[in-house]
């Protein structure tokens, strides 16, 4: 139990707190303080950066105002002006803090102005917020940053006396967290004041979370244990669990049943596909008109704000959610928590289950359902590694070259900078400690002219040097291209989905470029039907089609952590511990027990077999190394390259969390030569600079870094001819400036992100001679998901698409009867 | 290299984006957007600078290889009528060389209808046979090959994405794929390319190394 600081002891309050109208006010809810709020205050009111970890439910967010307030309502502040900052990931918690906050100060009758400001906010609000700022802001890293480009900022910001970061863990070591890492060091120069005070969900590495937030010597720790672990139940209804698959539709009955007893419960799903899929199976099962809602990042704004409202007030039943509803938001009529498929990383389970119950002293209750077989031993894993408080690290990342582009461009937008003195700030920040003033000016140069070999550009420059030496922005045309290509989030190009006039929510470009008119889809939860494409965006019309195409949203699915992919082999290594298994489950084991072998908890299992006849035969190998998603795709892509080059003529691969499977014409002979340690060394250079994945990370970097802008809707038809292709820019650039710092900026992103190269190198090393190969006649009963995974990636696109093309011809010759 | 047949005569594609017609000894190619980056950069876009450099330099190698006396440029060779002003010199040499050793056709296009080259002929029109070239299409034309619209196939094949220029030809008239380094293009499926086009035509799909030619009727899925 963490007991709250019981009234009787209210003496041994400071007296300004104890006569403080919100004590009263909490006292009058028959509340009271708790003993890491008290700390907070102590720290701040002693000039510190503060750090505090705490579960859901222990009033984190009253740690983080409450010194705030205290200075506001009895301190000596300058009236009329910013006090405090509060910065938060995500605009609907800004909204719902800002909700939370308001209602204290208005019923105490405290004097304290309190706004938020985010993408959302109406520009008279922001041009009054502007002339006559609130004294509590409540904001977004990217905001802030827009805010900070203001030729006014520094004077705007100078009595800022409190900075506060919630969910500091969903920031740190993100590119949003490089951008607020750099406003913030920069804060620094305009309020010497500011003290900064971060709230953290529980991570295994306080230390780093102070390192990275707080300055240097004048900060502490404030750490809240959970006084109770979650109650964790995984799902074995009476369905037969699949294969294979994602979705977790056959459980659909079982969840229905299990959410009908609860008061409110959010389902988490891991993508937006199967948030509609989810939706629509519940609803057709909704029998006794529960009130089901959806919610996900490509809704309409105002959908996602309206289910946010009714869940605040209680009058939903369930909610379908993906990540866009991972953080914060405090419902605390919720009981249960579903997790349908894998729940990928400890730390992401819990976050989601703190979703259920905020009341700090009793336990969270959590429904784990599996969508196929692997995933049962995957939630397995993760309730063992949460009853054994095995939480998931945070894997520490260097800030990006692209960001820091961005910032110095919006830094000349405020006006004059000293290049020596900037660089002193910015290395305040920590992701950007080690960049060295010649890679600095290497950024400068690049937002002054491209930064190339070549100074074709001098005369477009978009900074110009003042006589002091000072840089600053040449035009407001290039200010107006700052504020319009702000953040760090760069999404796949998305248009609007119109029904009639009615603008349903965005999806991806891609997705719609392979329907025909007449295919349908399911989006919002409705099954619509694709009419034609205009500058408008998509039109739809609705229909009554049972048998839709499922939106394949890109994204949304995060790669197993390394601590659970270890118990994972363990389980699967420990045939004693079998018995305790679901029936379905134990047989599949048992059954690839006595046709293969089990992958070793060390070495690498490699299993081939070919399937098919004749001129369809394929050859099939698959590689058990359970190093994640975005590891073994790297993996597929280096393999293929070597087989290619050993002539197997590899035609595509499967990477799933747990295993590799990669197809090819010809049979693959030496498994151990494929595997062997040069592949990290020889074949990985060559491979970066072509791959895919690495023009994806370039686009993102050019995005960020402001080489291309962003693409907005409306934009589409005269886009098409406006914007640039990253490709085709990236492909000069390697060719006659590889060293250009937007590649640099991609190459740093490959290494440290979606590829995982170091996790791949740990794997290679540790397999070496240690290597079984299984020749088998047919599929193994582990490869079975594999086989049947039907979201696949490609070898290098241009290189298999030809290969498809060409057996698409020869299949029109011999069709034709001309070979 | 493809060999194919078009409004009664011989052609060969080039993977590259080049139509050759042996015949006349002479080879075509369409927008070349020349000093894009440069138009851009006015505006802060920083884009390679090296890109005209890198188009001309790739033509003069591939045609090398075409045994062709004469060089058709079907229009939007610049990006925009004052790109020959902002080119730098190693591009202009390039260009010099190019036009020293073709007779140069150089069609005007919307982009950079302004400007008048040296060493070349100029035509709005150019009519050789019974073959019109042009840079933009005109409706009901019999015998025309154009460029201007950067024909470019996106679809789904066996689960892969496919996305890569094509030259689009039906019985009486042609388009060629842009060639210019940085000159993205637009999906054959959209219009215009429906009103041009009969609804029988063929796409031949530039590879890295060859030209794969897939009829109109193999898309039209289901």
């Amino acid at each position: 139990m963490i007991d709250p600081v019981h009234k009787d002891r209210y003496s041994e309050l400071s007296a300004d707190l104890q006569s403080h109208p919100l004590t009263k006010w909490l006292d009058d809810k028959g509340w009271s303080y708790y003993p890491h709020q008290l700390a907070t205050l102590k720290a701040a009111e002693a000039g510190k950066d503060v750090v505090v970890f705490a579960p859901t439910g222990a009033g984190k967010t009253l740690s983080g105002f409450l010194p705030s307030i205290m200075d506001l309502t009895l301190g000596d502040v300058v009236p009329g002006t910013l006090h405090t900052l509060y910065i938060s990931p995500l605009k609907a918690l800004a909204v719902d803090v800002h909700r939370n906050l308001v209602e204290p100060i208005e019923q105490t009758h405290m004097e304290i102005t309190v706004e938020t400001r985010t993408g959302d906010t109406p520009a008279s609000k922001r041009q009054r917020q502007k002339n006559k700022p609130p004294q509590m802001l409540m904001t977004t890293p990217e905001s802030f940053a827009l805010l900070m480009s203001y030729e006014e900022a520094p004077k705007y910001f100078q009595n800022v006396r409190y900075i506060i970061i919630d969910e500091l863990h969903a920031l740190m070591h993100t590119k949003r967290g490089d951008l607020l890492s750099l406003n913030m060091a920069r804060l620094e120069m305009f309020a010497p004041k500011a003290r900064r005070i971060a709230l953290s969900a529980t991570i295994p590495d306080p230390q780093m979370a102070y390192d990275y937030i707080c300055r240097p010597s004048r900060g502490g720790i404030i750490e809240v244990k959970s006084p109770v672990k979650p109650k964790i139940d995984i799902l074995m209804g009476a369905e037969r669990m699949p294969w294979a698959g994602h979705m977790g539709h056959y459980a659909i009955k079982d969840v229905y049943a299990r959410i009908r007893e609860k008061k409110t419960s959010v389902i988490f799903v891991n993508t937006r596909a199967q948030a509609e899929k989810i939706f629509q199976a519940l609803w057709s099962l909704n029998d006794d008109n529960l009130r089901i809602a959806i919610h996900h990042g490509s809704l309409e704004k105002e959908l996602r704000r309206k289910v946010e409202m009714q869940m605040s007030k209680g009058t939903l039943d369930c909610v379908v959610a993906t990540s866009s509803l991972d953080l914060g938001l405090d419902w605390a009529n919720v009981d249960l928590v579903v997790q349908i498929g894998a729940p990928k990383g400890v730390s992401r389970l819990l976050q989601r289950i703190g979703r259920s119950n905020h009341r700090l002293n009793e336990p969270s209750e959590a429904l784990l359902v599996p969508a196929n077989r692997f995933e049962y031993l995957e939630c397995l894993a993760a309730k063992q590694a949460i009853d054994q408080e095995e939480l998931d690290g945070i894997t520490p990342k260097d800030g990006g070259l692209d960001v820091l582009a961005q910032h110095i461009t919006g830094v000349a937008c405020s006006g004059p900078f000293d290049a020596e003195i900037l660089h002193a700030n910015i290395t305040a920040a920590w992701p950007f400690r080690n960049v060295c003033y010649e890679d600095f000016m290497r950024i400068v140069a690049f937002v002054r002219n491209g930064g190339y070999a070549l100074k074709n550009y001098e005369r477009y420059a978009r900074l110009i040097e003042n006589d002091d030496g000072t840089l600053q922005i040449a035009g407001p045309q290039f200010v107006r291209q700052y504020r319009m290509n702000i953040g760090t989030i760069v999404e796949a190009h998305m248009l609007k989905v119109k029904l009639k006039l009615k603008t349903l929510g965005k999806i991806e470009e891609w997705f719609i470029q392979n329907l025909s008119p007449g295919d349908t889809f399911i989006f919002g939860g409705q099954v619509l039907r694709y009419e034609s494409l205009s500058d408008q965006g998509v039109q739809v019309s609705r229909t009554k089609d049972k048998t839709p195409k499922i939106p394949s949203y890109a994204g949304g699915r995060m790669p197993l952590s390394t601590k659970l992919s270890r118990r994972v082999r363990h389980i699967l290594n420990a045939p004693e511990e079998w018995e305790f298994l679901p029936a379905q489950v134990q047989s599949w084991l048992r059954l690839h027990y006595s046709r293969s072998r089990m992958p070793p908890e060390d070495g690498l299992l490699v299993e081939t077999f070919a399937r098919g006849e004749k001129k369809n035969k394929r050859h099939f190998m698959i590689a058990y190394t359970f190093e994640g998603r975005n590891a073994h795709q790297t993996l597929g892509f280096l393999l293929s390259r070597r087989m290619q080059r050993f002539g197997y003529k590899p035609l595509g691969f499967v990477a799933t969390d747990y295993a590799l499977a990669i197809w090819s014409m010809k049979p693959i002979e030496r498994v151990d030569h494929l595997f062997s340690n040069e592949l990290m060394l020889y074949d990985l250079h060559e491979w970066l600079e072509d791959t895919p994945l690495l023009k994806r990370n370039f686009r993102e970097a050019a995005v960020i870094a402001g080489l291309i802008e962003r693409r907005y809707p409306g934009q589409m038809k005269t886009g098409r001819q406006v914007t640039f292709s990253s490709d085709l820019i990236y492909d000069v650039l390697t060719k006659y400036e590889p060293d250009h710092v937007l590649l640099q900026a991609a190459r740093q992103d490959a290494h440290g992100g979606l590829i995982d190269l170091e996790r791949l190198g740990d794997m290679l090393a540790r397999i070496q001679g240690k290597i079984i190969h299984e020749k088998l006649e047919s599929v193994s009963p582990l490869a079975v998901p594999l086989i049947l995974e039907i979201s696949r990636e490609t070898i290098s696109k241009k290189d298999v698409s030809e290969f498809y093309l060409q057996e698409f011809e020869d299949d029109l010759l011999e069709e034709a009867g001309l070979e | 290299m493809k060999e194919i047949r078009f409004f009664g005569h011989d052609f060969v594609l080039h993977p590259a984006g080049i139509l050759i017609w042996p015949q006349e000894n002479l080879a075509v190619v369409a927008d070349l957007h020349l000093e894009k980056a440069s138009f851009y950069a006015r505006h802060g876009q920083f884009l390679p600078p090296q890109e005209s450099f890198e188009t001309l330099r790739a033509l003069s190698d591939q045609l090398e290889f075409c045994s062709v006396k004469k060089l058709i440029l079907l229009g939007d060779s610049f990006h925009d009528s004052h790109g020959f002003s902002r080119m730098d010199e190693p591009s202009k040499k390039m260009l010099d060389a190019l036009t020293a050793r073709y007779e140069f056709i150089w069609v005007t296009g919307n982009h950079d209808k302004d400007f008048i080259p040296d060493n070349a002929e100029i035509y709005h029109d150019y009519i050789l046979q019974n073959l019109t070239f042009r840079h933009e299409a005109v409706p009901e034309t019999q015998g025309e090959i154009s460029g201007h619209f950067h024909p470019k196939v996106r679809f789904l094949l066996k689960g892969q994405r496919i996305n890569h220029p094509c030259f689009i030809a039906d019985q009486t008239r042609m388009i060629l794929p842009a060639y210019g380094t940085l000159t993205g293009g637009m999906d054959i499926f959209l219009p215009p390319f429906d009103t041009l086009f009969t609804k029988d035509f063929t796409a031949h799909i530039l590879g890295k190394e060859q030209i794969y030619s897939i009829p109109s009727a193999k898309f039209l899925r289901k």
